[in-house]
């Protein structure tokens, strides 16, 4: 634990010497007595965390020594410890930026001591958060979003271009193929970094209630608006707003928006103050947007300033050897967030793992993967423990890209299956002559 | 002093202060005795000298010493004191209570360094 430093600027030498050793029964507690403001002021370098600032001193008023620390360290929590009760001077010093007021008396002790343990409850709290948003940064490290394959590079490349400008960014790309991950990469290794991320799921969130939610409210805007609600937009000032299936905006909705984005700036519901917007908007979809704007569902307007730059994330189908790549990560992955021994995915696991279509993308991959590491009983997982279960059979079915003739035998050969061999009530079934399953059969074409 | 006579002054504060450490009570009573002295003589040399300004900035500096060895006598005066050289009408009586106010310091001091004493 490192030491938490306090200054204790007081005049009478026995007053302040008492403070001091009070707040050093704290062993944590590293505190320096000052007898003037000169004193104080020259030894601000020593970087303390609080400062107890008695207001009467010989050389300096409490208000000046409060100004001039606050000039060069305007975060530096300033408690004013005064001789003497007078409500103006304390309501003036609070509004001027100090953390507390107080008189001294018989609970000086008690009140000193918890303003500062509160203060280092604040700052052990700030450098948790810290160490908290240097970790989400990491984990959102290029370096984390994997594959080789020439399409992904294109991602990437992208990507990195995304940093260099303010530029709004929309991610096009299916179900599962990491829209969220991408846009939390762009913001946590742009400038923003240390600002908000903060992700709107359009698609979740009832057409009535978007406005709202996005906008925020006044308390008393509408009926039930009992407290005043900051909005998504106001939460991500300074940082990022990511609107994931902005396809699913209505069309009402997306005036509003586009009003917002033309302006950058907002009101709440229910209050006509205007609030400047400083924010990074990245959008998703895995609608074609322009389809969209054809079809008369989607603004154009508000389609040309959401367009910005367009990653086009690639299905993982399209991805090649990424699927390997990635199942052994989300191997190691898991067996390591699960205590289990490391596995190694056997080359005939492999070659089924490639040769799936995956309509989930990488969040199926994954799933595939975590389960076929519970299965597999050994520290090899072999082709019996991945195990596919889409729903999406027609992707899945046309994904091996056979000719027409191989299609037909695989239909033929399926509902053969499905019917106990039962030539007749097949051939009824798929409105073809039995003559012609026959002909398959006696070739060996199926069977 | 009568041995029956009641302390004019009392440690509960004080020890409080320091988590009930007696060798800390013992250096804080003598960091007191070496300070409040020099205090005195400054308050009586500018009541002499009609600096009410510095007798009331004086006064306003020691009091919360006084106040934590719960010095009744002289916190009462101390507090008139303050008021007093801040106001025209009884800057006159200044001199007065600061010659009250040693009077009953210096007794309170010389109790209290006896004690010191004995605890030492």
């Amino acid at each position: 634990m490192s030491s938490f430093k306090i200054f204790i600027v007081e005049d009478d030498r026995f007053y302040g010497e008492l403070l001091k050793r009070h707040l050093q029964l704290n062993p944590e507690n590293e505190v320096y007595l000052y007898l003037t403001g000169k004193d104080c002021l020259t030894n601000l370098h020593l970087k303390p965390d609080m400062i107890s600032l008695d207001y009467r001193l010989p050389d300096f008023s409490g208000d000046s020594i409060l100004k001039k620390v606050h000039f060069d360290y305007p975060d530096l929590p300033i408690v004013i410890v005064s001789g003497q009760e007078d409500v103006k001077t304390a309501v003036y010093l609070l509004k001027e930026g100090a953390y507390d007021y107080f008189v001294k008396d018989q609970d000086t002790q008690d009140r000193l001591w918890n303003v500062a343990n509160k203060i280092r409850e604040n700052k052990q709290l700030k450098r948790e958060i810290t160490v908290l948003k240097e970790e989400v940064g990491k984990k959102y490290n290029f370096t984390n979003i994997k594959g080789n394959s020439t399409a992904i590079k294109n991602v990437f490349s992208l990507m990195d271009r995304a940093l260099k400008a303010r530029i709004t960014v929309s991610i096009i790309g299916e179900t599962g193929t990491g829209k969220e991950l991408v846009a939390k990469a762009i913001h946590y290794n742009s400038t923003r970094a240390n600002q908000p991320f903060v992700a709107v799921n359009v698609a979740a969130i009832p057409s009535e209630l978007i406005e709202s939610e996005l906008f925020g409210y006044e308390k008393g805007a509408f009926t039930g608006a009992s407290t005043r609600k900051i909005g998504k937009f106001e939460q991500a000032n300074g940082g990022t707003i990511f609107l994931d299936e902005i396809g699913e905006m209505s069309l009402n909705m997306q005036s509003k928006l586009l009003r917002v984005l033309q302006e950058n700036e907002l009101s709440r519901l229910g209050d006509n103050t205007l609030i400047k917007l400083d924010i990074r908007l990245i959008v998703s979809t895995h609608k074609n947007l322009a389809d969209e704007v054809k079809n008369g569902n989607f603004r154009e307007d508000l389609y040309y300033r959401l367009l910005g730059l367009p990653i086009e994330l690639p299905p993982l189908r399209q991805r090649g050897n990424d699927i390997i790549v990635l199942a052994k990560y989300f191997t190691d992955e898991f067996c390591e967030a699960n205590n289990l021994p490391k596995k190694n995915i056997s080359l005939k696991a492999q070659e089924k793992l490639m040769s799936y279509g995956y309509p989930g993308n990488v969040r199926e991959l994954k799933a595939v993967i975590e389960l076929a590491v519970v299965l597999s009983d050994t520290t090899e997982i072999g082709p019996e423990s991945i195990n596919f279960n889409t729903t999406d059979s027609i992707s899945n079915f046309l994904f091996n890209e056979c000719t027409l003739e191989e299609y037909n035998k695989r239909i033929v050969n399926y509902f053969l299956e499905k019917n106990d061999n039962n030539v007749v009530v097949t051939a009824k079934k798929l409105n073809i002559g039995k003559s012609t399953i026959y002909r398959m059969l006696k070739n060996n074409e199926i069977g | 002093m009568n041995t029956h006579e009641p302390k004019p002054y009392n440690l509960k504060k004080l020890s409080g202060f320091l988590g009930d450490d007696p060798q800390q009570v013992i250096e804080m009573i003598g960091l007191f005795l070496e300070t409040i002295p020099p205090e005195l003589v400054l308050l009586k040399e500018n009541a002499a000298r009609g600096c009410f300004d510095e007798v009331a900035t004086i006064a306003h500096r020691i009091k919360p010493s006084l106040d934590v060895f719960d010095l009744q006598q002289a916190m009462k005066v101390i507090r008139t004191l303050e008021l007093f050289s801040k106001d025209d009408v009884h800057q006159r009586e200044v001199s007065a209570l600061v010659e009250e106010l040693t009077i009953t310091l210096e007794f309170a001091l010389k109790i209290m360094a006896d004690e010191l004493h004995t605890m030492s």
